[in-house]
């Protein structure tokens, strides 16, 4: 679905993200960002990997769940009243429902593989569903400090201060 | 899954409410984040020491907000409450966002501050 070539990236002033190898994301894998605060997994997003998904729109569909989404979350709502949308959207997991609702209406208007992004998101549960149903036509990216998640299924790339590796990569 | 106009709701008239989904208010300077929690000079002097402590970054007022990562944002609305004038503090969904480390630093702050106010969490 897409490849990332290794490079170092001046993200903000005094900060750089060195990618060490090539990174390849491809359909039924899903990925653990995984690191400290402050050690570049959301700019690793913002920066580098959305702007190269969005370059080729007609290439996928995106679903992304920010950090802190309640800035989204608004945004949503607005959409969701605009398309006159059966359910009020209360909160971020009614937020989550329709995207995926509004997903489904994109796949069969245009099918394409959909690219999943989760940055640590409280209401991501559904997402993590949708992929383990659609794997073979999704890719999950999920921020995560790891503590909650099974290893043994996650492709992880570890962030360390300003470099990130792809650490383990373990068969799904 | 409680939303922070239910939070106000329940708990606006005596507590100060901070938010681990909406931990800054301003897209400015972290001076003009603390402007919202009444902190006087000494005690903003008090809340970047401690954050670059915390976080090993080297920040001061002028900082741009937008230069913090998301943990790090947490970790700023913390201090910054605990160092208010605020009473009784209610901090909702906290822990998420912060590396184990952090959460543990976390937890301490709020045990050293538990004596002069009253914290709570959900």
């Amino acid at each position: 679905m897409l490849n990332i070539p290794a490079a170092k990236h001046a993200l903000y002033q005094g900060f750089d993200l060195e990618i060490t190898m090539e990174l390849t994301f491809l359909a039924g894998n899903r990925y653990l960002l995984n690191g400290v605060n402050g050690s570049g997994k959301t700019s690793f997003l913002q920066k580098i990997l959305l702007p190269l998904l969005l370059a080729h729109p007609e290439r996928q569909y995106i679903i992304y769940l920010e950090q802190q989404m309640r800035g989204q979350f608004l945004a949503l709502k607005a959409h969701a009243a605009l398309h006159e949308y059966h359910h009020p959207l209360v909160n971020e997991s009614d937020a989550v429902e329709y995207l995926l609702y509004d997903l489904g209406h994109c796949l069969q208007r245009q099918p394409r593989p959909v690219f999943l992004i989760i940055d640590e998101s409280v209401a991501a549960q559904p997402i993590r569903d949708y992929w383990a149903e659609h794997r073979d036509s999704s890719c999950l990216l999920e921020v995560s400090h790891g503590e909650d998640q099974d290893h043994r299924v996650w492709k992880i790339l570890q962030f360390t201060l300003a470099k990130v590796d792809l650490a383990q990569v373990k068969a799904i | 899954m409680q939303t922070i106009p239910d939070l106000i709701e329940l708990y606006g008239k005596d507590y100060l409410i901070c938010s681990g989904d909406l931990p800054c208010i301003v897209t400015g300077r972290i001076c003009e984040e603390s402007v919202f929690y009444g902190l006087d000079p000494g005690a903003e002097s008090t809340v970047i020491e401690r954050f670059n402590l915390i976080s090993g970054k080297q920040v001061d007022c002028n900082t741009a907000i937008s230069t913090l990562s998301g943990g790090q944002k947490v970790i700023l609305m913390t201090l910054l409450a605990l160092n208010s004038p605020a009473e009784k503090i209610l901090f909702h969904n906290l822990m998420h966002n912060l590396d184990i480390a952090k959460r543990e630093i976390v937890r301490q702050l709020l045990e050293e501050y538990a004596s002069a106010k009253t914290i709570r969490e959900t």
